[in-house]
């Protein structure tokens, strides 16, 4: 019968360093945008949480292995990307309620700018008359 | 009286100024005054200037928000301004101007609906269409009885008319996704009453139909679900505000 595999031993290897680096350039370049106003921190938040724990375990894959061991999976990458789609899914749920709320605003105010023109232009309209 | 015709349109430069024509020619009842605003839905053809053109009041999109929001914003006038009510009329010309009596008079009953719907089929009425709009038009009446016991014959229908409750309904809330048979549902959940008339209609004039093709199945698919769920929003809004 075949053992388990020893998931949580990276001692050779450095993919897991690699991965780590590529979490923190991305936050480096989230963090790049937020600090130019591209944009906001509130909205990154939750982002850079994300990009947190995937780097996180990535650092410390010992620690992740015996985390996914202990949670009962075969194997750490399916932990991974248990984890992953998980935290993506919250992540575009959240975008989803931010996008709806946006484009809900910008309806009403559309709206809103369209009546106060047709106004100003009746107003003028109505000036120019009596001149 | 006071009437504002709501003419919502997207690049329909081809139909808007004889329907423009037609509305300018329309009698109704001593002591009924009618306005007519043309809600330019951001069009990139010369709807605007031929609404203009024709002296009626123009609503100017700065983009496209679709057939939902371009009727909210002229209902919203008719609400702020104090209309006794709005009539919706599509800018594509398939609304004839002079079935607006017809639509009306209901409101002129001892006890007025809130919400006229013109259609087609209403007592069999013979308006030819396809097999498949027929066939879709019957699944969105079995819909709406179903879940919003709302009795339309013509749920798709975007002539109608609206009385001061609904005015107040739909300045606050109304469907963008598909909006005419949404509508219905949200507005028998806020308690509104609704009626039908039997009005002639004609094919559109211009511009193109938006559900076409095999968007048809996937269509129904959206709007019955849209249908749900904008009935469950709107009786949850009622329970709260009650």
């Amino acid at each position: 019968m075949q053992e388990n595999e020893l998931y949580w031993n990276f001692g050779a290897g450095a993919g897991n360093w690699v991965f780590g680096g590529l979490c923190l350039l991305i936050v480096a370049v989230s963090i790049r945008l937020i600090v130019r106003e591209r944009i906001t921190l509130q909205g990154s938040m939750s982002y850079l949480a994300f990009l947190l724990v995937l780097g996180v375990m990535a650092a410390v894959p010992d620690v992740t292995g015996r985390v996914a061991h202990a949670l009962g999976f075969a194997v750490m990458s399916n932990f991974f990307f248990c984890t992953a789609i998980a935290l993506l899914a919250v992540l575009h749920l959240r975008a989803l309620v931010t996008l709806s709320k946006v484009q809900l605003r910008s309806v009403a105010l559309t709206q809103e700018l369209a009546i106060m023109q047709e106004k100003l232009d009746r107003s003028l309209a109505e000036l120019r008359r009596d001149r | 009286m006071r009437v504002l015709v709501v003419v919502p349109a997207y690049n329909e430069q081809q139909a808007l100024g004889g329907l423009l024509g037609e509305l300018a020619a329309v009698k109704l009842d001593d002591g009924d005054a009618l306005a007519t605003v043309v809600v330019d839905d951001g069009s990139r053809d010369r709807t605007r200037e031929i609404a203009a053109e024709r002296g009626v009041r123009v609503l100017r999109l700065s983009h496209n928000l679709g057939i939902g929001g371009a009727v909210q914003a002229g209902l919203r006038i008719a609400h702020r301004e104090r209309f006794d009510c709005a009539v919706q009329l599509d800018g594509d010309g398939q609304h004839p101007p002079s079935e607006l009596a017809r639509l009306l008079a209901p409101l002129r009953e001892a006890e007025p609906p809130d919400l006229v719907v013109g259609s087609r089929y209403h007592g069999g009425g013979g308006f030819r269409s396809t097999v498949l709009r027929r066939l879709g038009s019957w699944w969105l009446c079995v819909v709406l009885r179903v879940i919003a016991r709302v009795h339309a014959s013509d749920p798709t229908s975007g002539f109608r008319v609206y009385g001061p409750r609904a005015l107040a309904l739909f300045d606050d809330t109304y469907p963008y996704d598909f909006p005419e048979p949404e509508s219905l549902a949200v507005a028998r959940a806020a308690g509104l009453r609704i009626a039908e008339v039997r009005v002639a209609m004609r094919e559109r004039q211009g511009g193109q139909s938006s559900i076409a093709g095999l968007f048809g199945a996937y269509y129904m698919v959206k709007v019955t679900l849209a249908i749900l769920l904008a009935y469950m929003r709107a009786r949850g809004r009622t329970r709260r505000e009650n």
